[in-house]
């Protein structure tokens, strides 16, 4: 190792010059009006608890009378696909002639403690469903399923397929036991019951910090290394916020579902062996017989694409395709470029 | 409550004074890292825009402020090493990812450490207990007297005249909380090892690399914890280690909610389990009637269907198509 690698001057004057941008990043920060996510006007055309289906029309001439409802996760917010007008996929389809219907699963508290898969999947999924049907007066729509709401979505097609013209899976875990999906190797042994019993519903606080765990230094130490840059620029500092904002608004889980999915999914790695229970039915994935398109981020280090890769094989589709999307769970609703890519690659597959 | 002496065996008094002088050692570590060289004038800053800004940003603020730290530190560890006559540039380099570790296994450990009220309870419980097992003499009421005030100072409903725990309980949670301890620190073994395996990583980059500044140091460091942080986490032994610390925090979590649930229970006050057992009722009795629903439902298509194929020939001989008649 060279001996002069570093000069103790240089340094003291990198530490000066780092303290004056931490100085403007704290006064930036105090002076930042607050950001705006989620603005795109929608209408709320049914709810059930604390859930509420949202219809965003067409803003152009329809390309196609089905619809398009999206399935968020039931962890984090679905505004992470309306993060600001410059990043709105939501947007993007509707000025592609698309009527787009979008879940949001809202908050649960401390009574919704026991809701479980059935309820989510064969309750409010379908009820959900039923009434985009009914509005838009059609007999079926395209199903459009994000992360865990991918998840959540093969199993309802497989389950009600008659009720869905088009499957899509974006960033989806189906095969949980990949030797590279570290969240569920972190998941197996944990005993899930033992948290549901302590926290009744699982707070959103508990996943962040699962979620940070993954990459403890590049999401705790790198991330904000470049947090002064970012904040010296008002257009980077403005989606910084918003990408805080949308990090930490992190719902609470209702502890049944949870306590289902990890030991169905994550532990036990039902879905590829179809045998998942949901409610008293078993989601057999060879019965969505309708096109699948499932895309996936290469560096998706939550859900790894070798975890959405096996769907091809184990859906009863003749037609399936599978794109690949140079971005990270996330960068692949919030990067530009990506985002693009994916908005695109999801007006081809409905049009 | 039991009011015998207790003798403890060898095996638990040696459990018991291992375990304080974790304890010890823990207290220690973390005071050393809190009262790290503090960064005044950005501190300053931190204090007077902290009532000005919202939650959010707030929050911001003090990851920044932490960030500023955490630089300042591991550059001036690095500095100091560097300006010694005597340090070699390994040297300079181990001040620095000694920093740096020093920052990530804070993090770590603040993210399983038990809340600050459970903390307290199990600390004031552990020595309580030493001193309890350790002189025989004493009366033991007193002792537990002292703890059940601790725990019902800790209890919302302080003033309660409920029971308290037996000596059975006691020592349940005291086991639990050694358990716990025990895997933690089994934990944090396991990242010790990151950081070790992580320093080789950077020396052996350092030595291929042309390094300048301490930004692009921190940067090749984060590479190389990731990269070690990997290596580690894939292992069954991390993996065992960390659902088992998840586990045993949880357990003894669940224990201390036991006993307050108890508690509210001979004071006929619901507890949350109380709440949860109604809440559970409401959501059974909620897929009952969407069970009944869909039985009407399908019960009514049935009677439509029966309906329309005995009025299909009566419909047929008035020349009648179904739409007209339904």
């Amino acid at each position: 190792m060279s001996s002069s690698w570093l000069d103790p001057k240089q340094l003291s004057k990198e530490l000066m010059d780092f303290s004056k941008d931490i100085e403007a990043s704290c006064e930036a920060l105090a002076h930042m009006p607050s950001v705006k996510v989620d603005t795109t006007p929608f209408e709320v055309i049914f709810s059930d608890n604390k859930l509420k289906l949202r219809y965003y029309p067409a803003t152009t001439i329809k390309a196609k009378q089905t619809p398009l409802l999206i399935c968020y996760a039931l962890v984090n917010r679905p505004y992470v696909i309306d993060l600001d007008n410059q990043r709105s996929l939501v947007q993007f389809l509707n000025s592609q002639g698309l009527d787009v219907y979008l879940i949001d699963w809202g908050y649960p508290d401390r009574l919704d403690r026991y809701l479980d898969l059935d309820d989510y999947v064969n309750d409010y999924l379908d009820a959900c469903v039923d009434q985009a049907l009914a509005y838009a007066k059609v007999e079926q729509l395209n199903l459009l399923g994000i992360c865990q709401g991918g998840t959540l979505s093969l199993c309802y097609t497989a389950l009600h397929p008659e009720k869905v013209s088009r499957l899509i899976t974006v960033v989806t875990p189906v095969d949980f036991h990949t030797p590279k999906n570290l969240l569920s190797h972190l998941m197996r042994q944990i005993d899930v019951g033992l948290i549901v019993d302590t926290f009744g519903n699982v707070p959103g606080s508990l996943l962040n910090q699962s979620f940070r765990s993954l990459m403890p230094a590049r999401l705790g130490i790198e991330k904000y290394l470049s947090m002064p840059k970012q904040l010296a620029d008002n257009t980077k500092a403005e989606l910084f916020m918003r990408m805080e904002r949308w990090i930490n608004d992190s719902p609470d889980q209702a502890g049944e579902a949870f306590k289902e999915f990890v030991e169905q999914f994550f532990q036990q790695n039902r879905l590829v062996k179809g045998q998942v229970s949901i409610g008293e039915q078993t989601v057999d994935l060879k019965q969505i017989t309708q096109p699948v398109l499932n895309i996936v981020g290469t560096h998706d280090h939550i859900v790894p694409p070798c975890a959405s890769e096996p769907l091809g094989q184990l859906v009863g589709s003749d037609t399936y395709q599978y794109i690949a999307i140079e971005a990270g769970h996330i960068g692949v609703f919030v990067s530009k470029s990506a985002q693009a890519q994916l908005g695109n690659a999801i007006v081809d597959w409905v049009s | 409550m039991q009011g015998q002496d207790h003798q403890p065996p060898p095996e638990v008094k040696a459990l018991l004074e291992a375990q304080s002088e974790f304890l010890k050692a823990w207290a220690e570590h973390g005071q050393s890292f809190t009262n790290a060289q503090v960064c005044e004038p950005i501190e300053k800053v931190k204090q007077a825009l902290h009532g000005q800004v919202s939650g959010e940003l707030k929050q911001l603020l003090d990851i920044l402020c932490d960030q500023w730290q955490v630089f300042h530190q591991s550059g001036e560890a690095l500095i100091a090493a560097l300006n010694q006559d005597s340090a070699t540039s390994q040297c300079a380099l181990d001040a620095f990812q000694d920093a740096m570790n020093q920052h990530i296994q804070g993090s770590v450990a603040n993210q399983w450490q038990l809340s600050p009220a459970f903390a307290a309870y199990f600390n004031h419980l552990a020595s309580e207990l030493s001193a309890l097992l350790a002189d025989k003499d004493h009366k033991v009421t007193q002792h537990l007297g002292n703890l059940f005030n601790h725990l019902e100072s800790l209890n919302p409903l302080a003033q309660s005249q409920g029971q308290s725990m037996t000596l059975e309980q006691l020592q349940e949670a005291s086991d639990l909380y050694q358990d716990y301890q025990q895997t933690l620190s089994q934990y944090l073994e396991q990242f010790a090892l990151i950081n070790k395996k992580a320093t080789e990583q950077l020396s052996q980059q350092m030595s291929q690399a042309k390094v300048n500044n301490l930004h692009s140091l921190r940067l090749i460091w984060v590479e190389c914890y990731e990269a070690s942080y990997a290596d580690t986490v894939f292992t069954v032994e991390y993996q065992h280690t960390h659902a088992q610390l998840s586990n045993k925090l949880l357990r003894l979590q669940g224990f201390m909610q036991h006993q307050w649930h108890q508690q509210l229970n001979q004071l006929n006050i619901a507890s949350l389990q109380t709440v949860d057992q109604l809440v559970k009722s409401q959501h059974q009795l909620r897929k009952e009637v969407k069970s009944l629903k869909q039985q009407l439902k399908a019960q009514q298509l049935m009677q439509q269907q029966q309906l329309d194929e005995a009025l299909g020939p009566l419909r047929a001989a008035l020349g009648l198509d179904s739409q007209e008649t339904s």
